[in-house]
């Protein structure tokens, strides 16, 4: 796996206070760069200024 | 001897041929031979089976009718809350809980006077499976027990293909209902996002998650939507919309409807199996026999359903159970905690893109159902897979296309058709526009009767 997407998916469980059980840990960090890659497709077919989906409407409205 | 239909029974029943007593010993004692060969059952509950079966008989008796699945056995999966009545999830997490209430769709069942078998096996909160590591063992395909019967309502897919019950509930949040039915030779429903009250049932994914009938028949399916169906003001997405006599229309065939083809979705697929294929291509040959018009339509990308679909279902998992992920890591079953701990790497530029992606995909969907009555595809590219094949921690629904709809919320069916060359089910998949779930089932019938399926005997 890329030292850069093993450091950077370290972070985020650290952050979320995750604690991997060691004997989980192989196949979830090889897994880590297919997930990215998926979520990464979500970036590439909008524009940045194009209207989000979620508009919070106020139920007076 | 397996069951009659749902609706043959409730003739039976109202004639004087058979009561519910008798339904319910016959259904426990197919149970007791077939079950532990494909374990689909968790939990039996007999003797409040023979308590509302009693109550059943008495009140037909009496003239008191309370709708098509009076006096019916049925079976939920293990994620519907019943009161008084052990709801696991098939997780070491909850082997405790004994909910106070009934989900809502275990209230009308109720209310409806059916009878209640027990609680059937599940991948892990609905996801996480097939896996030995779990407190009860997977189900079993009942057409051949060395393959899945899919997921994750797998026990109830296994037991209605074993004929222990013609009608079980399943979830649907990435295919749950449509990927077991189409392995195990069933119809399967997903609902529109909305018609049916996910409350009382143990959440997977707020936004993606449905709950749906698996059947032996169309009609079963029918008639369970039926029950199941309408408002609940307590489920915040459950919409208060009217809900149709989905039998009345049932043998109005597809002459002059139009259907669209998504091939870009599964034609190169490198998991695709020939035989799938040609199922659905004799499928379409039959559906313009019977004079309907099919074409192929184009859609987005697959991928993209299946990014935004994994997307949401992870970030909503993942907050669901955060605290148990960071307290308890060991008692998830190693698939289950593999495909929630990514939720801690979803960002919030991941998920704000997966919902403005959302709308875009649902609006291209809409926009191909104002052309067609319905999208016909394949539910599985392939049949069911050796359980020796799906250990591997690989996404969970790489051969099952079903997410799409999750995603878009539209309601899909997923109708048995043919066998492979191994005798194992193939199916198609066929979705509607949103609320007409109506049409979806009349679709569905004409599809199971011009395939020939009702032909094809139960595997045990």
């Amino acid at each position: 796996m890329d030292p850069t997407l093993h450091a950077e998916f370290e972070t985020f469980l650290a952050r979320a206070g995750m604690h991997v059980p060691e004997d989980r840990k192989a196949v979830i960090f090889a897994g880590y760069a297919d997930f990215r890659a998926q979520m990464d497709l979500l970036h590439t077919r909008r524009d940045a200024a194009e209207e989000p989906s979620n508009i919070f409407i106020s139920k007076g409205a | 001897m397996a069951l009659p239909s749902i609706a043959e029974m409730g003739r039976m029943l109202r004639a004087g041929e058979t009561t519910s007593t008798a339904l319910t010993e016959q259904a426990l004692t197919r149970i007791a031979r077939h079950d532990p060969q494909v374990d689909a059952f968790v939990l039996l509950t007999p003797e409040r089976a023979r308590e509302d079966a009693a109550r059943a008989d008495a009140e037909l008796a009496k003239g008191v009718d309370r709708g098509p699945m009076h006096g019916i056995p049925h079976a939920l999966k293990d994620i519907y809350a019943t009161a008084g009545i052990r709801t696991t999830c098939h997780s070491r997490l909850r082997l405790d809980v004994v909910p106070e209430h009934d989900s809502v769709v275990a209230q009308k069942f109720a209310d409806g006077g059916a009878v209640l078998l027990g609680k059937l096996a599940t991948h892990e909160f609905a996801i996480g499976g097939p896996s030995f590591d779990l407190p009860f063992p997977p189900a079993r395909n009942p057409w051949n027990r060395e393959h899945i019967p899919g997921g994750s309502s797998s026990g109830s897919a296994a037991a209605i293909a074993s004929g222990m019950v013609r009608m079980a509930m399943g979830s649907d949040t990435g295919g749950s209902i449509r990927g077991p039915a189409g392995y195990c030779g069933l119809v399967g429903l997903k609902p529109t996002y909305g018609r049916v009250s996910r409350r009382g049932v143990f959440p997977l994914s707020f936004t993606l998650d449905h709950c749906g009938p698996l059947s032996a028949s169309v009609e079963d399916s029918a008639i369970a939507l039926q029950v199941i169906a309408g408002h609940d003001p307590l489920d915040l997405a459950c919409a208060d919309r009217p809900v149709d006599d989905y039998r009345a229309g049932l043998q109005g065939g597809v002459a002059g409807m139009r259907f669209g083809v998504p091939r870009a979705f599964f034609q190169n697929s490198p998991v695709l199996a020939p035989e799938a294929l040609a199922v659905l291509d004799r499928t379409i040959d039959q559906l313009r026999g019977a004079g309907a018009v099919v074409e192929d339509v184009a859609l987005p990308e697959y991928d993209l359903f299946a990014a935004a679909g994994r997307a949401l279902m992870i970030a909503e998992a993942f907050s669901i159970h955060e605290s148990d992920l960071r307290e308890r890591p060991q008692d998830f079953g190693r698939i289950t905690y593999h495909r929630f701990i990514y939720g801690a790497a979803i960002t919030s530029s991941d998920l704000m893109a997966a919902l403005r992606l959302r709308r875009t995909l649902t609006d291209a969907v809409d926009s191909a159902l104002q052309h067609y009555d319905a999208l016909l595809c394949l539910s599985t590219l392939i049949p069911a897979p050796r359980f020796d094949e799906t250990l591997d921690l690989r996404p969970a629904y790489g051969p099952v296309q079903t997410i799409p709809f999750n995603v878009t919320g539209h309601p899909a069916l997923s109708v048995p058709v043919a066998l492979s060359t191994e005798r194992l089910p193939l199916g198609v998949q066929v979705v509607g526009r949103n609320w007409d779930e109506a049409t979806l089932l009349r679709i569905g019938r004409a599809i199971e009767r011009l395939s020939g399926w009702e032909d094809i005997a139960l595997p045990v």
